[in-house]
């Protein structure tokens, strides 16, 4: 802590760009400490004070120090950076009377867009970033860190479990599973209720302002809205040739629903109503007067939540909700007119969406976009404004707009390699349609539709008429009227004129765009006359084989579980944590049998020194969340994740396996042990082996070696359909 | 069985060797790296259907050699050695064309239907065979279908001091005394014996500490297996003749021991 504290940082210029936060400095403890020595400590520590439920709480503690190592580990949570070492000053704040605490306390922000914080056992805290983006003040912050050190101190986490395994333990005949539910939340609630009071309490003994500690509940009544309330500009994507109609747009938004006195029966937390009057009955007592919102600085405050929305952004994009991406961003702009990371992200959204609304992007059941963007009608206040335009616009049309707002982007940021990328793709989006440049120079003038009624009608009432000119009559009608809702013809009318780039890169009629550049999505060649419709490749009969010999990877996280149903404690940690060390072994030692290399890229071999690792764990975890949640054997582009070929380069390798066994035993005593193995090209954004068997049986150590075996044989001899 | 006369051996290492040679250069990753094993394999079987053994358990012991061909596919050879003694509880049927002409006017009476003493058969079984690995395991290692060719030699022994049939004598003159007379002859007192057979079978091979291979299943001569039922009733129907008494008599009795088997083995991964 004393060291963190020493770390001074150089602050970011916001004003131009902002740079995604990162792991820095020593790494904790937890980092190159054995856990299993841990485990074992704390229990025998545990059995000294001879306290109730030992068992119980021994397997809590178990459990507790498995997923404290592993949300430490998992790449999401920032060590040492900015944001994380202000939560610790702000900490020391809050406990300048008791460093004692202080020193036990280890807070850490998690890379997570949700709006909450968590407490565990000895004293690990993590904050969201959602919540630090949304927090108003440095005080509602320093409150809400007071709740959480409250739930430290006051054991709440430890007490919790054996709480809750004792509801599942008690006998609840002719009650259901939601009797158990609801006794459950009753404990929780009061522990929340303790935790407010109690961190009021620690906030008393500050100078923070009682009042934000009120305010704090509604931050978090009202986090489902971006962090702060700026109305959609309907002429956002307008410029003087370009008009967006407003049939495209609601005339008004929907109000903000007010739901803080709602049921909270089922839930862990008592509804914010509740919260706010437990409060202000403690602050009606209280003298508030000369306190303040600020006393690290409101300047710092500003910054750190500043970076924190920025960090929001990609942490959005990252879960592929574009929306809220854009629209974080949308606020961020008006601050940071000028930031490239922030028109970097709006790029992302609007490239995102073209792909997605065209069928390009497909997301599997897991993903946010599983069932399409999300209904307007669900949505509150301003942002409805985004969601309607988005489930309104056709999707031509939105392509039309996307290239717009990407390309104008590309020109204010020429530099920037990854808006550059996009804007690419999206000529290349552009070549596969029927649209050519004569479409969008040409001004149509609107053709005198009169005479067209008169000559149908004249068509309709001249019984001499054959069938098909009045078929063709009526056509004719039609593409009159569309000419009258082309809005967008003139869109790119003073690109045509001035942008030599864009003219050239404007794909001519007829000519489609080979393989992408950007490496991106491909969009195949074809000869459809059907107007605004991409064509579909077609199918080579012949399978034909590439051998990609693979001879290097990087590891990433070798994971072992072992799970036993007649165990009370049904996951073992111990063992698996014991399997885990082993199985890398065997993976290096087949490796090495097969001069097959290995970079292991693997939390729990990382030394105190190695922060990098950490952070090219988090990029590399980044990339893989989004290529988990497409639909298996797309090759969906890998939006989010810009350092991926910083890490090809660094790793001289291209290649991820990611492996893993569970091991399983069922309450009858039934055995089974799941493999798998999976190599992604990172250049390419493709599986390229996929290996899942499951053996009846223990997770023999021959089992074990063979297959490792084989899947590294079989890499270095991979061929691959082409 | 199927009779087999001048097999030439040759014939079946040559098999072998090509084989090998030839998946040698297919790829396989085999345990780790290692293809080739070696060791000694324990079979068992019961003793008592159609076999007529002094034992209540058929043992054999086997010395084998295996090669990793293929991921899914293991090719190997073995030599099993087995020696038992049976009873000879099989009637023989005796015809005065086999016995010593009297011309003292003595008769000759069988006193017994079977001969005395016991047959020795020692038998040596050369197996080719392929493992065929069930798909997700990897030679030589797991769940494997057997699938091989038998040549089974054996050769039958008996001792003309214990094996005969008494015979008894008479004149029909109540007051001559009755002679006994032992009938000895069953052929040359060693025969041996060449049949071929088709061998399947299930097993599980499990790899300890990277260099032991324990291989655990069973298997079935399908020729013997298919010839049980008829074993059960061996004897035609006025019993063996006694040239034939041996041949007759150690067939059925070679293919009780190698009809089903289960077994065990142990050996080496060597390279």
């Amino acid at each position: 802590m004393l060291f963190i504290s020493c770390i001074s940082y150089s602050q970011q210029n916001l004003k131009q760009n902002y740079t995604p936060l990162k792991s820095s400095g020593t790494l904790p403890d937890i980092f190159t400490q054995n856990i299993r020595n841990v485990i074992k400590d704390d229990i025998t520590e545990l059995n000294k004070q001879k306290e109730e439920d030992r068992g119980i709480k021994s397997n809590y503690l178990t459990a507790a120090n498995y997923e404290i190592e592993k949300i430490v580990k998992s790449g999401n949570t920032l060590i040492n950076d900015e944001v994380t070492t202000y939560l610790n000053e702000l900490a020391g704040v809050i406990l300048k009377n008791n460093p004692t605490l202080k020193n036990q306390l280890h807070i850490y922000t998690l890379k997570s867009p949700v709006v909450n914080a968590y407490s565990y056992d000895k004293g690990y805290i993590f904050i969201d970033i959602g919540l630090i983006a949304q927090a108003e003040t440095e005080a509602q912050l320093a409150y809400i860190l007071s709740h959480e050190i409250s739930h430290y101190v006051k054991k709440h986490n430890i007490n919790g479990y054996v709480k809750n395994t004792k509801i599942d333990k008690k006998n609840y005949s002719g009650k259901t599973s939601e009797d158990k539910l609801i006794e459950k939340c009753q404990y929780s609630k009061e522990y929340e209720s303790e935790a407010d009071i109690e961190g009021f309490k620690l906030l008393e003994q500050t100078n923070y302002d009682f009042k934000q500690a009120e305010k704090a509940f509604d931050v978090l009544q009202y986090a489902h809205l971006p962090f702060e309330l700026v109305e959609f500009q309907k002429t956002y994507f307008n410029n003087s040739n370009y008009k967006i109609p407003d049939s495209y747009f609601l005339k008004e938004v929907s109000s903000i629903r007010n739901n803080s006195a709602e049921d909270d029966t089922k839930h862990t937390h008592p509804n914010t109503a509740k919260r706010k009057q437990a409060i202000a009955e403690l602050i009606s007592k209280r003298n508030n007067s000369g306190r303040v919102n600020y006393i690290i600085g409101k300047e710092k405050f500003d910054y750190i939540r500043d970076l924190s929305r920025m960090e929001l952004c990609r942490l959005y994009l990252k879960n592929r909700d574009y929306m809220n991406a854009f629209y974080a961003a949308y606020i961020l702009e008006k601050k940071y007119p000028q930031n490239e990371y922030v028109a970097e992200i709006m790029s992302k959204c609007m490239y995102a969406l073209t792909l997605y609304s065209r069928g390009d992007l497909r997301y599997d059941g897991d993903s946010y976009l599983e069932n399409g963007i999300p209904s307007y009608s669900d949505i509150e206040s301003y942002p409805q404004q985004l969601y309607y335009l988005a489930n309104k616009m056709p999707t031509n049309e939105w392509t039309i707009l996307s290239m717009n707002y990407v390309y104008r982007n590309h020109k204010k940021f020429p530099n920037n390699v990854m808006i550059n990328a996009y804007s690419d793709s999206l000529f290349k989006i552009m070549g596969n349609t029927n649209w050519e440049i004569f479409d969008f120079v040409r001004t149509n003038k609107r053709p005198d539709t009169t005479i067209v009624k008169t000559e149908v009608a004249v068509a309709k009432t001249d019984s001499g008429i054959s069938k098909t000119d009045l078929i063709a009559t009526i056509q004719k009608e039609n593409n009159f009227k569309s000419y009258d809702t082309a809005y967008y013809k003139e869109i790119y009318v003073d690109l045509f004129m001035n942008d030599k780039e864009f003219t050239s890169k404007f794909p001519l009629a007829g000519i489609k765009s080979e393989n992408s550049s950007s490496g991106f999505t491909t969009y195949t060649t074809g000869s459809s006359n059907k107007i605004y419709t991409t064509s579909k490749p077609k199918k080579d009969k012949k399978v034909k084989y590439q051998e990609i010999k693979v001879e290097k990877v990087i590891l990433l996280d070798p994971f072992y579980l072992k799970i036993n149903e007649k165990k009370e404690e049904e996951v073992r940690y111990v063992d698996s944590d014991t399997k885990q060390e082993k199985f890398v072994v065997t993976v290096n030692e087949c490796a090495q049998k097969q001069n097959f290399e290995i970079v292991n890229l693997d939390p729990s071999l990382i030394t105190s020194g190695q922060v990098d690792k950490v952070n090219d764990y988090s990029i590399m975890n980044d990339w893989f969340s989004e290529k988990f949640d497409a639909t298996s054997n797309s090759k969906n582009p890998i939006l989010n994740t810009n350092d991926i070929n910083t890490l090809i380069k660094k790793y001289a390798t291209q290649y991820v396996l990611k492996t893993g066994i569970v091991n399983y035993k069922s309450k009858r005593g039934r055995k089974a042990t799941y493999y798998y193995a999976f190599v992604y090209d990172l250049v390419n954004n493709e599986m390229v082996y996929k290996k899942q068997e499951i053996f009846r049986g223990k997770d023999t150590k021959d089992l074990v070696n063979a297959k490792v075996y084989q899947t590294l044989f079989e890499l270095k001899r991979l061929k691959k359909k082409i | 069985m199927l009779q087999l006369s001048n097999f030439n051996m040759k014939f079946i290492y040559s098999i072998i060797i090509t084989f090998c040679l030839f998946n040698g250069l297919a790829q396989a990753p085999g345990y780790m790296g290692k293809r080739f094993s070696a060791g000694y394999g324990f079979y068992a079987s019961p003793g008592f259907v159609g076999s007529h053994g002094l034992t209540k358990v058929n043992i054999l012991h086997e010395g084998f050699i295996e090669f990793a061909a293929k991921k899914n596919f293991s090719v190997g050879g073995s030599i099993r050695y087995y020696n038992a003694r049976y009873s000879n509880d099989r009637y023989v049927k005796i015809s005065n064309f086999d016995l010593p002409i009297d011309n003292s006017g003595y008769n000759y009476q069988q006193l017994d239907d079977n001969p005395s003493g016991i047959t020795n058969i020692k038998g040596l079984t050369y197996t080719l065979y392929g493992k065929f690995f069930k798909k997700k395991y990897l030679a030589p290692w797991g769940r494997y279908f057997l699938l091989g060719v038998t040549l089974n030699t054996y050769v039958a022994s008996y001792d003309s001091d214990q094996m005969y049939v008494p015979f008894e004598k008479s004149n029909g003159n109540y007051n001559e005394p009755r002679k006994n007379f032992y009938f000895t002859d069953f052929g040359p007192t060693q025969q041996s014996f060449n049949k071929i057979d088709v061998m399947i079978g299930n097993g599980r091979s499990r790899i300890i500490g990277n260099r032991i291979i324990l291989d655990y299943g069973y298997n079935i001569n399908l020729w013997a297996a298919t010839t049980a039922i008829f074993d059960l009733n061996d004897e035609p129907n006025n019993g063996f003749n006694t040239s034939e008494y041996i041949s007759g008599v150690s067939k059925v009795r070679v293919r009780a021991v190698n009809r089903f088997n289960v077994f065990i083995k142990v050996g080496v991964l060597l390279f």
